[in-house]
């Protein structure tokens, strides 16, 4: 045994994170699913008068075969037993429904009843069926969007993917009553035409997300669900519980885990409130977004930094999308994350601690910050106040 | 061609094992927990897909970390993340190609947080206080109420007891 190195690792334990590995290896074997729907569908469409194709397709001929015979026989033995005076009764019943509507005309009043709620529970269930082989990721048509593919509907509405996105597209809207999208896993931007009569729903395994014409941006990862609204208001909401859902405003970032739905920005407090907000001042005049529309809205996004109280830029936490990169403030005392700001990915060209060094750099540009550089950590701030530049 | 992955070694067993010091060791490179989880996942994903054909010429171990390590950069390019950050890990492949040393510490990293499982319940927390959350033992001493003295002999306990338990562990051995 090395002696030397364990106790050069037992000093270096807390740089050790340690994940869940079960949680790791379900969510491994859920992304191994899903791309093997995905290779089946595209082999099935490649090959669909192929001979293998039949012969996979056998076996299901005759189990609904198999299915129709059972009913078949079950049902005229129910007749030939209940009403033996008609033998005319014994008439083909070729599916499950003409059935169950069948005999209501012959039995008693109480029996029909009966009959009709079975009936009843028979279409909740093939309808709960229906949804929810709809929700479920694997028995779907998923598609790979690589990053910075783009899909435009018939209606206008597009989805952009940020990074790698496994995703189902339907070919139309025009028969559905609304705009559903299967999310599997990925990051995309969704803009949103607006159609007040044909919802959009986007559902990802453990949430959903409707709207009638906005855009926002969806990331999942695992059992998170993380959307941020970009314009207008989007309801976000658990498919478990639909009791846990709030509606998501422009600007706003809520995560939801399969448990809990969390504001990621709600939780910092206001550092200075007995300076106005530059922005109260000026309430008439236009927005700055206005005078750079060709600008996607992430990127022209800037944080209002000057109502909060940051407590530090912590290095770990910089993440690239595409055209900006995310950076989340770490509350040391609290040891959370309780806020997050976007700037451009072309202002920050840095390795990732770096770029925390660079980000204070931009915040500094803007907002008088009283930062404490932290010893114990080369790209670690702690931000002791900050508040827009006059 | 003998297969990698078997009844005796599923590859089920080898995500399980190498998952956590493969985030760690992206961890340490790219600065991001989410993004390195991301790498592994991906890494394995892969293995995934050729799982029956594999046939590797050296250690699982250095394969893992070689895939791992090939997948990182792919993300950073993808990232568009710094030209400075890719070549320089270019530059450190020959040195860990041969000997993957950095996974070996975030091995021997797990192994000692699964020997954690095994000390007795007050043992393990003042082990945990002071190796994991880096509080000093006087700290340690005010947030249990306890003596500095018993935290030290808690510590020291805690330590041995660990080094015992790896001395069995095959973790040195491969």
């Amino acid at each position: 045994m090395n002696e030397h190195k364990l106790n050069n690792e037992l000093n270096n334990l807390k740089q050790f994170k340690e994940f869940d590995v079960e949680n790791e290896w379900a969510h491994f074997l859920d992304r191994v699913d899903v791309t093997k729907q995905i290779e089946s569908n595209t082999q099935t469409q490649d090959s669909s008068k192929s001979f293998p194709a039949k012969l996979v397709r056998l076996p299901r001929y005759f189990a609904a075969l198999a299915a129709g015979l059972l009913i078949l026989i079950i049902s005229t033995i129910a007749f030939l037993n209940v009403q033996k005076e008609e033998p005319t009764i014994v008439q083909e019943t070729p599916n499950l429904i003409k059935q169950l509507e069948t005999p209501k005309e012959l039995t008693p009043p109480p029996v029909v009843e009966e009959q009709e709620q079975e009936h009843d529970e028979v279409q909740e269930q093939t309808q709960a069926k229906e949804e929810i082989a709809a929700i479920s990721p694997v028995k779907a048509d998923y598609k790979r969007m690589r990053a910075d593919e783009m899909f435009t509907f018939e209606d206008g509405s597009t989805i952009t993917a940020i990074a790698e996105t496994i995703i189902k597209l339907p070919d139309s809207f025009e028969e559905a009553s609304d705009r559903l999208i299967n999310f599997s896993s990925g990051s995309a931007v969704f803009d949103v035409a607006e159609n007040p009569e044909k919802p959009f729903k986007v559902l990802t395994n453990n949430a959903g997300i409707s709207v009638l014409g906005t855009s926002f941006r969806l990331i999942k990862d695992g059992f998170n669900n993380t959307l941020k609204t970009l314009t207008g208001e989007v309801k976000f909401y658990s498919i478990a519980d639909e009791s846990i859902s709030t509606i998501v405003s422009q600007g706003q970032e809520f995560t939801f885990d399969g448990k809990e739905m969390v504001n990621t920005k709600k939780d910092i407090e206001v550092k200075i409130p007995e300076e106005p907000a530059p922005v109260i001042e000026k309430p008439e005049e236009p927005a700055p977004v206005v005078e750079k529309p060709e600008e996607p809205a992430h990127v022209v996004e800037k944080p209002d930094m000057s109502k909060y109280d940051l407590k530090s830029l912590h290095n770990s936490w910089s993440t690239f999308y595409g055209d900006f990169v995310k950076f989340k403030l770490k509350d040391i005392e609290k040891d959370v994350l309780n806020a997050s700001f976007e700037i451009p990915a072309a202002y920050v060209t840095t390795g990732p601690g770096e770029n925390v060094t660079k980000a204070l750099e931009i915040l500094k540009q803007e907002f008088e910050v009283d930062v404490e550089k932290l010893d114990d950590c080369d790209h670690c701030y702690k931000i002791n106040s900050i508040k827009a530049k006059n | 061609m003998a297969k990698v992955f078997t009844s005796d070694l599923t590859f089920e067993q080898v995500f399980k094992e190498y998952f956590n010091p493969l985030v760690n060791f992206v961890n340490s490179n790219i600065g991001n927990w989410e993004d390195s989880r991301e790498i592994v996942q991906n890494t394995f994903m892969k293995i995934w897909e050729v799982k029956d054909r594999l046939d590797i010429d050296t250690s699982l171990k250095s394969y893992l970390y070689q895939a791992t390590r090939n997948g990182m950069i792919d993300f950073i390019r993808a990232s568009k993340r710094s030209r400075t950050m890719v070549d320089d890990l270019k530059h450190g492949a020959s040195e860990y190609d041969e000997d993957p040393e950095v996974l070996d510490s975030m091995m021997i990293r797990q192994e000692i947080i699964r020997a954690m499982d095994t000390l007795k319940p007050k043992n393990r927390e003042i082990f945990r206080l002071n190796k994991i959350e880096g509080l000093t033992h006087k700290e340690i001493a005010a947030h249990l109420d306890i003596s500095v003295r018993s935290v030290e002999d808690n510590v020291k306990r805690a330590t041995e007891n660990v080094k015992e338990i790896l001395t069995k562990s095959d973790v040195f051995i491969n």
